[in-house]
Formats: structure tokens, C-alpha cells, sequence
């Protein structure tokens, strides 16, 4: 047993100060000094022989220890070099079978007029399954559960909704009635609530009813990384490596009718009014940021996150370069620490640019 | 068009829509085990393959078909099930007939198992296996137990599990009905001394208890081969039969190489059967040999692709689009 292997669905992600191990099977994130990590072979395997020479003394001890509780928590096993052939690496390769994945839908009214049987029909050409409807008004609720009769007649796999909480739907248990009876609803959050609670806890990702006291009444609100957002699984980890985090086949309305890949993007491709959405995909530039990955974005690229992380190139720290790192990140990974994007000096131009002093409400 | 045989809500069958829509197809027609096929006509003449099986098609226009899982319902009406339950094999082993029919019928096109596949035989697949020098499980098929107790004798454990089927469903009366999964499961020793030589039970399945440092999932499909190691040895309870699956801790499941020569006698074994598509289990014993244990034609490929990041669903998407 002269070498360590990991498992190839924990996979190594060398940042500039450390790595993470991405348990991609399991979902869970750890972190490797570099030392470590430094010496991973095609960063799948350590050979110990070259460890113990190669390492001075105190710190050899450190390392095996390491190593020993990585073993001792199923993240990889002691192999030998012929053993070590059987185990490819893992194929990185984003088998998604959709042309857009992701539609973001804002409305200011509450109302989304353009929703019907056509509308739902070019979304499903599309192999769309993700619907996101944002609502920064109240819909009415004939309206809404028309919205969602319509998606569940339809391919659409999961629709999450955002709108604005209000006491006569609370009292109404109109929340409530809707996640009972529309179980392709993922999670529906109403913002401005009186506190912020999980009401109701779904299961395998689907049917959580959300209160929030946030305000979430704009675009604007879009773009924040979070810990508490990162996803470990082989999706995420593929298409990270191959395409941009947030916009590759992604597809919005905004609150105008504009077609765009975002909404907090300036970019327009036609008006839903009188452009189809195969029409705007088509026009160039739509996909512009779709093959931007992390290893192109400036400080991303060093950092351990970037294959658990989303990203964002609508509020950029630097708004000159679509290689910037995300504004609204507020993570070092120099230092290894977070901090608050919104009150960072170095973050004030981007801030400014966007028009993001004040918080939105 | 596509013919695809399955069942209500079956995710992989799912998964492989997904990628022919994404291809453009949209030429798919898709039979569920719920589909009567009291109604429907098979037509056999000299001059035309064509039959009434799909309301809005004749066979004649299929270009490929896909056995994926399920039977075709057939409808067996309330009177005859009530007052006359003594017809009711019979009618069942006409359908039963008719099924294998018309997947014989389906053979002809470009496809993907098919429904008598299903039927395939756990000992003659063993049998075959050693055949073409692959490496198989000393076993013992009887009811006799001083054959039993003489073979339990030459292996430090040895397991026991179903003949052919890993369920038993039995209905007790109108109301209620049991169903039982048969489990592989360690028959201990003392229990083996215990048996009265008398005995007369129902022959099974007696195996040596093989130890292993994993086990294979291997799909193959067409000449191509996907395998996943699987490190049940981790966690206890799923030492014996991985598919007692622990959902705390799941097992460790990754991509694996087979040897080469384990991938060609696999792919003989395969022809031999006449089986095109199918999940075999394997394992690896602690000194690095391969042995094999059965071929399931209707086997879970979510857990595969989803583990390995394989792309198995758009291969099959393809085998079906007469693109591979
Ligand atoms: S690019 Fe930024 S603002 Fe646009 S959808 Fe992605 S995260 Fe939100
Ligand atoms: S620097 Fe921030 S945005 Fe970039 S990958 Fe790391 S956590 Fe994500």
C-alpha cells in the first residue's frame, strides 16, 4: 500500500492559501493545508514512499494523520500503483440534456400576461426545467394558479417563486394551499414577512414554503455569494468546469418584457411581446458569458470555492472587465476570510457603478 | 419512430426522453405496463408487418424499440376473476403468450432488450459465465440437506438466496396481500446443523461467501461497457447484498476500469445469452479476482450514470436515434 487514492467523486480544488475536497457523492466540503495538497499526483493520489522523502520530519507525521482521518472518513482508501489503474478519474464531461436550463421570469406588477399554453410550449422546445418566477408585486391569485396549472401540464421539472408576503393571503392560507397543491413548486418565498422561518420543510428539494423579512423587491437583489448557496454535486462540479456558473443556458424576462440571458443585465434581445425566445437565443452576443468559467475569472480562479460556487457577471467588482470577480463576493482566498462585500472599500466603484449604495427599500 | 416499453414515473426512462426531445426527437411513443393490450391487434400475413399496437402509428413506421422495464397490462375482467378464479392462469398464460409475441415481433427492429429478456435464468447465466472462463461462485442449486450440510462443510460461510425471483407477492384474501423481498442473506452455520435431514423445503440457491474488497455494477450495452465499483465492505449493513442499501452512510460507488480481458469474456457472455443490454454484478475478491454473480436485464442505471457521471442515458438516446 504505497499510495493514497482518492475517491474519484472527491474531487481536489487547489486554491491559492489551501484546497477543498468536494465530496461530490455526499455533498460535503473539506478543507486540505496545501502542504497536502501540493503533493497530490494528477490530484487523485499521494505517494507516500516520495512523502516520507520528501517531507522533513514533524511534518510527515502530520500529513499521515491527515491522510489517515481523509481514510477513516471514506474520502479516499490506500492502493497500490497497479490498483490505482482501475480508478479513472472521474469524466468532466456536464451531461445536461437542455438547451436553456434555467428561466428567470420578473415581473413588477404581478403579473405575468405573456404565460400561456404558447409561451409554456417554446419553453419546453427548449428542454427548459427550471422556471424561477420573481414577482416584486402581489399576483392575483387566479392568475398565479393559472401559471402553475399551466407548468404542471407541462415538461417544466420545477418552478421556484419569489413574491411579496401579504396578510390576506397569510390569513387566507392561500401559501400554504398552493405548495399542497402544486408539487412542482421547489420553493416559494415570500419577502417582507414579519420574520424569517422556514414555515414549511420540504423534502428532496421540493415543496419549501419560505418567509423572509428581506425586502426582495428588484433585480438588484441578485448576484450574492454565499457559503450558504454553494452546491456540491457532479452538475454543479462539471458545469462549473466547462461553462459560467450562473448564465450558461440561462434564459430572463425583465420587468419591461426584455428578453435577456439576465435580467440585472443591460442586454436586450428582443421584446417577449414580439420576439420568440428561440429568436433571441439565436441573435449574437446572447450567449457571450456562457463559456466563461471560473478558471477565467480573475481571484475566482484562485480560489477553492470555484467549483461549489456560483457566479455572477451582472455586478462585477471591476464593471470594465467581464473577467472580474463577482462584486457582491465577499471572500479572500489569500486570507482565507469573509467579510462584508457591501461595506468593502475596495468594493465602492462597483458599487457606485450599479447604483447599489442605498440598500434597495 | 420510437417505441419505449416501461413503466409510469420510471426516472431513467425519464432521462432518456430528455435527451431525445434535447436531439429533436419527438417521434417517441411510450407504452406503460398500464396500457390494456385487450384491444389491440397483431396482424401476421405474408404481405404487411403492420399491427393496430399504437393507436396513432403502425409498426411499420417504428425505428427502433427499447425494452425498458414493466409487462403489458393485460385486463382480466371482474367477472371471471370472481366467478371463475380457476380461468384466471389460464387466461394469464395466453397473455402471458401474447406478450412474448409481440416482443419477438419488436426484435426485428433496432433495439434494446426486449421483454423476454426478462425470463433470462439465473443458473444457465452462471453455467454460461464459467463457459467463456469467467469466474463464478462455487454453487449448489437443491433441497436436499445432506447435500447442504456436506457442501457448507467445504467453505468457511456460505450464502443462500431465491432461484429466480427476489420477491415474493401472494394475496391472502380480497383485502390483503403480502409482499416479501428475498434478500441474499449469510446462512449460519448453526443454523445449517440445525436443519432435521427430513426437511422438505422449496430448492434454493447455495453459494460460497465470497469476500470482497468491492463489488462490480457493470452496464452493457451494445458492446459498450460502464462499471462502477461499489465499497460495500465500509458499512455492515450492506456487506452481504449491497442493494440493502444504507441511506445514512450510502456506499462509496465510483468509476472502474475493468481488466480488458474481464471486458471481452463479459462481452462473449453477453452474445451467448443473446442479451444486448444488461447490468451484471460482479465482485473482487481481496486478491484482485474478478468473479461474476448475474445478469439483470431491467437493472438501475440512475445510480450508475448519476455516480459516475457516466453518459449512459445519452448513448442510449442515441443507440435509439440509429446515431452510434
Ligand atoms: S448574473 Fe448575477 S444578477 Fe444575473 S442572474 Fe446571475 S447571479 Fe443574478
Ligand atoms: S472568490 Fe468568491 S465568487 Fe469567486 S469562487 Fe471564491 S467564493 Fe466564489
Amino acid at each position: 500500500m504505497d499510495y493514497f487514492l482518492l475517491y474519484s467523486n472527491c474531487v481536489l480544488v487547489k486554491g491559492a492559501h489551501r484546497a477543498t475536497l468536494c465530496d461530490l457523492q455526499k455533498g460535503a466540503v473539506y478543507f486540505i493545508p496545501k502542504p497536502l495538497a501540493d503533493l497530490f499526483l494528477e490530484d487523485q493520489a499521494v505517494d507516500l514512499v516520495q512523502l516520507r522523502e520528501k517531507t522533513e520530519g514533524d511534518m510527515v507525521l502530520f500529513l499521515m494523520e491527515i491522510i489517515d482521518s481523509l481514510v477513516e472518513n471514506q474520502l479516499g482508501f490506500y492502493t497500490n500503483q497497479q490498483e490505482w489503474k482501475r480508478f479513472p478519474a472521474l469524466n468532466k464531461e456536464w451531461l445536461f440534456p437542455a438547451h436553456i436550463s434555467h428561466c428567470i421570469l420578473d415581473t413588477a406588477t404581478g403579473r405575468l400576461d405573456y404565460f400561456t399554453e404558447s409561451f409554456v410550449e417554446q419553453l419546453s422546445k427548449l428542454c427548459c426545467n427550471f422556471v424561477q418566477l420573481r414577482f416584486f408585486g402581489i399576483p392575483p391569485i387566479e392568475h398565479l394558479e393559472n401559471i402553475l396549472r399551466l407548468i404542471t401540464g407541462s415538461q417544466i421539472k420545477s418552478v421556484e417563486i419569489l413574491m411579496p408576503w401579504n396578510t390576506a393571503y397569510e390569513s387566507g392560507c392561500t401559501y400554504g394551499k398552493w405548495i399542497n397543491d402544486y408539487k412542482k413548486i421547489s420553493s416559494l418565498v415570500c419577502w417582507g414577512a414579519p420574520s424569517t422561518c422556514v414555515v414549511k420543510e420540504g423534502a428532496r428539494a421540493m415543496g419549501y414554503l419560505l418567509y423572509t423579512s428581506e425586502q426582495i423587491n428588484a433585480a438588484t437583489h441578485c448576484g450574492i455569494i454565499d457559503q450558504g448557496m454553494f452546491s456540491t454535486n457532479i452538475t454543479t462540479y462539471t458545469e462549473s468546469l466547462n461553462f459560467n456558473s450562473c448564465l450558461n443556458r440561462k434564459i430572463s424576462i425583465d420587468i419591461q418584457g426584455d428578453v435577456k440571458n439576465c435580467p440585472s443585465m443591460k442586454e436586450s434581445y428582443g421584446n417577449i411581446g414580439d420576439t420568440t425566445l428561440v429568436e433571441a437565443i439565436g441573435k449574437p452576443g446572447f450567449k457571450k458569458y456562457w463559456n466563461i468559467t471560473k478558471d477565467q475569472v480573475s481571484i475566482c480562479k484562485d480560489c477553492e470555492f470555484r467549483h461549489v460556487c456560483t457566479d455572477c457577471r451582472a455586478y462585477l467588482e471591476d464593471p470594465g472587465d467581464v473577467y472580474s470577480k463577482p462584486l457582491k463576493c465577499g471572500y479572500d482566498p489569500y486570507i482565507c476570510e469573509w467579510a462584508e462585500w457591501s461595506t468593502h472599500p475596495l468594493k465602492q466603484k462597483g458599487i457606485n457603478f450599479y447604483g447599489l449604495e442605498k440598500p434597495a427599500f | 419512430m420510437i417505441v419505449i416499453h416501461s413503466q409510469q414515473d420510471e426516472s431513467t426512462t425519464d432521462d432518456v426522453l430528455d435527451w431525445l426531445y434535447y436531439f429533436g426527437m419527438e417521434q417517441v411513443k411510450r407504452v406503460n405496463g398500464t396500457n390494456p393490450i385487450n384491444a389491440k391487434a397483431l396482424r401476421i400475413n405474408n404481405h404487411t408487418q403492420h399491427s393496430n399496437l399504437f393507436d396513432d402509428a403502425e409498426s411499420s413506421a417504428i425505428n427502433a424499440y427499447w425494452y425498458r422495464r414493466g409487462h403489458l397490462a393485460c385486463e382480466i375482467s371482474e367477472p371471471i376473476k370472481l366467478g371463475y378464479s380457476g380461468f384466471v392462469t389460464y387466461f394469464e398464460k395466453e397473455y402471458d403468450h401474447l406478450t412474448k409475441g409481440i416482443s419477438q415481433v419488436f426484435k426485428q427492429y433496432r433495439n434494446i432488450n426486449s421483454f423476454e429478456d426478462t425470463g433470462t435464468n439465473k443458473l444457465t447465466n452462471l453455467a454460461v459465465a464459467a463457459g467463456v472462463d469467467l469466474l463464478i461462485p462455487d454453487t449448489l442449486v437443491t433441497a436436499d440437506v445432506k447435500a447442504i450440510k456436506a457442501f457448507s462443510a467445504i467453505y468457511p460461510r456460505i450464502i443462500t438466496k431465491a432461484i429466480g425471483h427476489n420477491r415474493i407477492t401472494a394475496t391472502i384474501d380480497d383485502n390483503s396481500y403480502i409482499n416479501i423481498a428475498v434478500d441474499t442473506a449469510i446462512f449460519d452455520q448453526d443454523k445449517i446443523n440445525a436443519l432435521p435431514e427430513e426437511n422438505n423445503f422449496l430448492p434454493a440457491v447455495f453459494q460460497e461467501y465470497l469476500e470482497k474488497k468491492y463489488e462490480l455494477r457493470i452496464f452493457y450495452f451494445h458492446g459498450q461497457v460502464y462499471s462502477m465499483a461499489i465499497f460495500s465492505q465500509l458499512n455492515e449493513a450492506t456487506k452481504v447484498d449491497f442493494r440493502k442499501h444504507d441511506t445514512e452512510t450510502p456506499n462509496r460507488c465510483v468509476p472502474y476500469q475493468l481488466p480488458e480481458d474481464i471486458e471481452k469474456k463479459l462481452g462473449r457472455f453477453m452474445q451467448h445469452i443473446a442479451m444486448n443490454s444488461g447490468s451484471i454484478d460482479m465482485v473482487v475478491t481481496p486478491s484482485g479476482e474478478h468473479v461474476f454473480l448475474e445478469v439483470n436485464p431491467v437493472g438501475q442505471l440512475q445510480w450508475l450514470s448519476a455516480n459516475c457521471n457516466y453518459p449512459i442515458e445519452r448513448e442510449i438516446a442515441k443507440f435509439l436515434l440509429h446515431d452510434s
